[in-house]
C-alpha cells in the first residue's frame, strides 16, 4: 500500500490548497447542476424516441435530482470507509458510467436506472464530499468560499446549447457518450481533495465565535460521536486537550482513515501502538464499525432545527424558479423576454451569493441571523409575487427574489457547520440531505398539482412564500437550544468530575 | 349563425355589419364551414359591379355552399350597381367558392402578391382593386395567367373612385393552378398576382443523424391538409428512385393519420445516406418535402470519447506524479511534520507533551 502522509496544520487553512478544493467544488457544481438542466433537453429527445408519456419520462429527472439528496447518509458511511478522494472519484465514475450505459438505452425504465439512479447517486457522492472537504479547509472564509464555488451553477447556462450541438452532431447516443467522457474530468479534480488534518493548539478554538454548540465535556462523558469520521478535528482535539487528563494523547493518523479517538473513559484500547499497526487498526475498525451511522444526530436539537429549515427552503426554492417562465407566458410576455428574466435571475443570484458570503464571513453577527432574515425576506417577496402582473414588476420580483435567495443559499453550509458541533459535518449533512430529498421529490408534482387545482400560478407563490416563512421559524429556536445544550454540558461536567 | 360569423369581424375592429368596416390593410380570413356565405355585396351575376369593401383584403371560404344569384342574365351591363344589402346567391356547381382580393394604389412600387393554398377543386374568385390617381375610365385592365393573356371572363367595375376587377376560375385540376395577375394601366402597369398553390409539406429541417445498423423513422407532415396519397423517393443527387415499390423488410411505409406519412428504414448502411423526398398527391397537383439522413459509424463519437478519456488519464497521471514528487521532496526535509501509519503524532506545541507521558499511558491502557 502506498504510504500515506498527512500534513497537519495548526489551524484551518482558509486558503492555500483550499482554493484547489474550491475549484473542484466549483466543477462539481457546474456538472451536477448542469446534469439537471441538460436533462430538460434529453427529456424531449427521450420522449420522442421511446414514445413515453411526459410523466414517465419526467421520473428520470426526478430520480436523478432527488437521489442526490437521498443518498446523503450512504455517502457519509462510504466516506468513512474509504475516505474522501476515493468516494468522490467513485461518484464521478458512477455518473460517467451511468451516462455511458444510457447510450444503449432501449426503454424508459432502463433509462430510469442508468440515467436517473446512477448519476443521482454519483452526484450525491460528488457534491457532499466536496462540501465537507470545503468545510475542513475553510473556517473563517467558509461562506465566501462556498459562494464562489456555488457560482459554478451560473455557468451551467453554457451546457445547454453545448448539449444541443452535441445532439445535432452525434444524435443522443453519441451526445451521452461524450457527456460521460466530459464528466470523467471530475476524477482528476477529485484527486485534488487532499485530506487535511487539523490539530488545534489551544482552547481558544472552542471559543470560536462561529461555533455554537459546546464540545468537549460531552464527548468525554460518552456521547456517541462517531469515531470513524474525519471530524472537525479541532472540536475533538479540544476535548482531548482540554481535559488535560491525557496530555499526551497521540493520534495516529492515516490519510484515508483518520480515526479519531473518542474520549470515553470506557474505551481505552485505542491508543498509540507504535509497531502494532494491524492490532491498532483492528481495534479501531472494530469500534468504528459500531459507529458507522451516527444516531446521535437524532438527539441533537440543532439537527432538527437545521433540517426543518433546509427541507422547507428547498421545497420553497424550487417552485418559483420552475414556474417563472410559465407565469411570464400567461401574463403575455413573450418567450424571449422570459428567458431574459431567467438569465438575469441567474446572474444576480450568483453575485448575491458572493456578497452574502463575504458579509457573513465578517462575523459582525452570527451567521444564522443572516440566514433567518434572508429566508423571511424570500417569503415576503414570494407572498407579494402575485402582484407582479407586468413585465417591469415581474422583473422587480425576479431580481429581489434572486438577491434574497442567493443570500440564503450561500449560507446553508456555514450555518450547518455552526450548528453541527459535535457530530461530523458529513453525517449531519447526509442525514439532513436525506430529508431534503423528500422535498425535492415531492416538489415538481406538488407544483403541478397546485397549478392544476388553482388554474393559476399565484397559488404556488403563496405556497412558496409560506414555506419560506415557516422555514425561518425554526431558526428562532437556536438560542433556546443553545441554552439547553449548555445546561446539558454543565450536567455532564459534573458527571465526568464524579467519574474522575 | 350570424353569431358565429361576426365575432371574427368584431374582433378585428369591425362592426357587425357585413363587410362594411374591416380594418384597413388587414388581411382577415374568415372561415366558415357549413355556413351560408352572406355576401351581400357580391353578386356573381352578369352584373359586374359588386361593391366590395374598400381597402380590404378578405377571403371568405365556405364549403358546401351554393352561391346563388337571383339574376341569371349574363349580359355585360357594365355599370349596374346592385343593392348593397341584398343577399344574392347564384346556383353553381357544388364546388366551394373562395374569394381573394388585393388592393393597390397607383403609386405602389412593390408588386403585390398573394399566395392561395388550394387542396380541393373549387371555384376561386380573384378580385383586384385599384385606386387610380387620375381618371378611372382611362385605365386599361387585363388579366394574365403566367404570361398568357386571358380573354373575357373578367368583370370590371368602378365605384367611388376605385376600380374593381374580378376574375373567376374553376379550379378542377392542376392545369388551372399557377399564378394569375391583374394589370392596370398601359404605360405604367400596376400588377397584382395571385399564386395558386397546393399545400406545402413539412419534412425535417435538420438532418437526422443515425448510426450503422440502426433503424430510423422519416416523417413528413402536412398541417391542415389531407393528401390523397403519399409516395417516397430516395436517391442521391438527381436520380430519384421510388421507395417501397418492391415491398421488402427494409422499408416500411406507414402513417397514423392521413396528414402524415412515415418511412421506417431498418438496417441502415452507408448507402442509405442522402435526401429523401416525400410526395403528397392532391387532386390539384403534387407537393413534396425533404428529409435528410446522415449515417455515421459508431467509431465517430467513440474516437472523440477515447480522446477525452485519454486526456483524463493524463491529468490523473500528472496529479499522481505531482503528489509523489512533492511528498518525496518533503520527506527528507521535514521529519516533524510527516506522519506515517502507526507512528505517534506528537503534540509538540504549546502543551509541551513529552514522550514518556504517552508511553505510560499506553502501558496502562494495554493493561486494561
Amino acid at each position: 500500500m502506498l504510504k500515506r502522509k498527512v500534513q497537519p496544520y495548526k489551524k484551518t487553512l482558509d486558503g492555500g490548497w483550499g482554493w484547489m478544493v474550491i475549484f473542484h467544488f466549483f466543477l462539481v457544481n457546474v456538472f451536477v447542476m448542469g446534469m439537471t438542466k441538460t436533462f430538460a433537453i434529453f427529456f424531449v429527445v427521450f420522449q420522442e424516441e421511446f414514445e413515453g408519456t411526459s410523466e414517465q419520462t419526467g421520473w428520470i429527472g426526478s430520480i436523478m435530482s432527488s437521489l442526490r439528496f437521498f443518498a446523503g447518509p450512504l455517502v457519509a458511511v462510504i466516506c468513512d470507509i474509504t475516505g474522501e478522494k476515493t468516494a468522490s472519484s467513485l461518484g464521478a465514475f458512477l455518473v460517467a458510467g451511468g451516462y455511458l450505459i444510457s447510450s444503449w438505452a432501449t426503454s424508459i425504465p432502463f433509462l430510469c436506472v442508468t440515467m436517473g439512479f446512477l448519476p443521482g447517486l454519483g452526484s450525491a457522492f460528488l457534491y457532499q464530499v466536496a462540501a465537507v472537504v470545503t468545510t475542513k479547509y475553510f473556517k473563517k472564509r467558509l461562506a465566501l468560499s462556498t459562494a464562489i464555488a456555488r457560482s459554478g451553477m451560473g455557468l451551467t447556462f453554457l451546457l445547454a446549447p453545448f448539449t444541443k450541438v452535441l445532439i445535432d452532431l452525434y444524435d443522443w447516443t453519441g451526445a451521452l457518450i461524450l457527456l460521460g467522457a466530459i464528466i470523467l474530468h471530475l476524477v482528476p479534480s477529485s484527486m485534488l481533495l487532499r485530506p487535511i488534518h487539523i490539530k488545534s493548539t489551544s482552547d481558544s478554538d472552542i471559543k470560536d465565535e462561529s461555533s455554537l454548540s459546546p464540545t468537549g465535556p460531552e464527548a468525554a462523558c460518552g456521547t456517541e460521536t462517531s469515531c470513524c469520521n474525519e471530524i472537525q478535528e479541532s472540536a475533538i482535539e479540544d476535548s482531548i486537550m482540554q481535559k488535560e487528563r491525557r496530555p499526551g494523547i497521540s493520534l495516529t493518523v492515516s490519510q484515508n482513515q483518520s480515526k479519531e479517538f473518542n474520549n470515553e473513559y470506557n474505551r481505552n484500547g485505542l491508543f498509540r501502538k507504535t509497531n502494532e499497526e494491524t492490532y491498532w487498526k483492528k481495534t479501531t475498525s472494530r469500534s468504528c464499525k459500531q459507529k458507522l451511522f451516527d444516531f446521535s444526530l437524532f438527539k441533537n436539537p440543532f439537527f432538527y432545527i437545521f433540517t426543518w429549515s433546509f427541507v422547507l427552503s428547498q421545497l420553497a426554492y424550487f417552485i418559483p424558479t420552475f414556474h417563472l417562465v410559465a407565469r411570464a407566458k400567461t401574463l403575455g410576455i413573450n418567450i424571449m423576454d422570459a428567458s431574459y428574466l431567467v438569465s438575469v435571475a441567474g446572474i444576480i443570484e450568483t453575485v448575491s451569493q458572493i456578497i452574502s458570503g463575504w458579509v457573513a464571513d465578517q462575523n459582525w453577527i452570527k451567521k444564522y441571523h443572516y440566514h433567518k432574515s434572508y429566508l423571511i425576506l424570500c417569503g415576503i417577496t414570494n407572498l407579494l409575487a402575485p402582484l407582479a402582473t407586468t413585465f417591469p414588476l415581474l422583473m422587480t420580483y425576479t431580481i429581489s427574489f434572486a438577491v434574497f435567495s442567493g443570500g440564503y443559499l450561500a449560507l446553508i453550509l456555514p450555518v450547518l457547520v455552526d450548528l453541527s458541533g459535535n457530530s461530523t459535518v458529513q453525517s449531519f449533512l447526509g442525514l439532513a440531505s436525506f430529508f431534503a430529498g423528500m422535498a425535492v421529490l415531492s416538489g415538481p408534482p406538488l407544483a403541478g398539482w397546485l397549478y392544476d387545482y388553482t388554474q393559476t400560478y399565484t397559488g404556488s407563490y403563496y405556497f412558496s412564500g409560506t414555506c419560506y416563512l415557516l422555514s425561518s421559524v425554526s431558526l428562532f429556536f437556536i438560542p433556546l437550544a443553545e441554552r439547553w445544550k449548555n445546561s446539558l454540558r454543565t450536567k455532564r461536567e459534573d458527571c465526568s468530575q464524579v467519574r474522575a | 349563425m350570424s353569431k358565429q360569423v361576426w365575432p371574427y369581424l368584431i374582433h378585428h375592429g369591425g362592426k357587425a355589419a357585413p363587410f362594411k368596416s374591416l380594418p384597413v390593410q388587414e388581411e382577415m380570413m374568415t372561415k366558415y364551414s357549413n355556413l351560408s356565405l352572406e355576401s351581400h355585396n357580391i353578386s356573381v351575376t352578369a352584373a359586374p359591379f359588386t361593391s366590395l369593401p374598400v381597402q380590404e383584403e378578405m377571403m371568405t371560404k365556405s364549403s358546401n355552399l351554393s352561391l346563388e344569384s337571383h339574376s341569371i342574365s349574363m349580359t355585360a351591363a357594365p355599370f349596374t350597381s346592385l343593392p348593397v344589402q341584398e343577399e344574392m346567391m347564384t346556383k353553381s356547381s357544388n364546388l366551394s367558392l373562395e374569394s381573394h382580393s388585393i388592393s393597390m394604389t397607383e403609386h405602389s412600387n412593390m408588386p403585390v402578391e398573394k399566395n392561395i393554398t388550394l387542396e380541393r377543386p373549387s371555384n376561386v374568385e380573384l378580385i383586384c382593386q385599384f385606386t387610380p390617381s387620375g381618371d378611372l375610365n382611362s385605365v386599361n385592365v387585363t388579366w394574365k395567367k403566367g404570361d398568357k393573356l386571358l380573354e373575357g371572363n373578367y368583370l370590371v367595375n368602378a365605384t367611388g373612385g376605385i376600380l374593381y376587377t374580378q376574375h373567376r376560375v374553376a379550379v378542377i385540376n392542376s392545369k388551372q393552378m399557377g399564378s394569375y395577375s391583374c394589370f392596370f394601366g398601359e404605360k405604367k402597369q400596376q400588377r397584382g398576382t395571385f399564386n395558386l398553390k397546393v399545400p406545402e409539406i413539412n419534412g425535417q429541417n435538420k438532418p437526422l443523424i443515425t448510426y450503422l445498423g440502426d433503424s430510423v423513422v422519416l416523417m413528413c407532415k402536412c398541417q391542415d391538409c389531407l393528401p390523397l396519397n403519399w409516395t417516397w423517393y430516395g436517391g442521391n443527387g438527381s436520380v430519384q428512385v421510388p421507395i417501397g415499390v418492391p415491398v421488402n423488410d427494409k422499408y416500411v411505409i406507414s402513417g397514423k393519420h392521413a396528414n402524415e406519412t412515415r418511412l421506417k428504414i431498418t438496417q441502415l448502411s452507408e448507402d442509405d445516406q442522402g435526401t429523401y423526398l416525400c410526395h403528397a398527391i392532391f387532386e390539384l397537383g403534387e407537393s413534396e418535402g425533404h428529409v435528410k439522413l446522415v449515417v455515421l459509424s459508431y467509431l465517430v463519437p467513440l474516437k472523440v470519447f477515447c480522446a477525452i478519456a485519454a486526456e483524463v488519464v493524463l491529468l490523473v497521471a500528472a496529479i499522481l506524479l505531482f503528489e509523489m514528487y512533492t511528498q518525496k521532496k518533503k520527506k527528507p526535509s521535514d521529519d516533524g511534520k510527516e506522519f506515517e501509519q502507526g507512528e505517534q503524532l506528537k503534540l509538540d506545541d504549546s502543551n509541551g507533551i513529552e514522550n514518556s507521558g504517552p508511553r505510560h499511558r499506553k502501558n496502562e491502557s494495554v493493561g486494561q
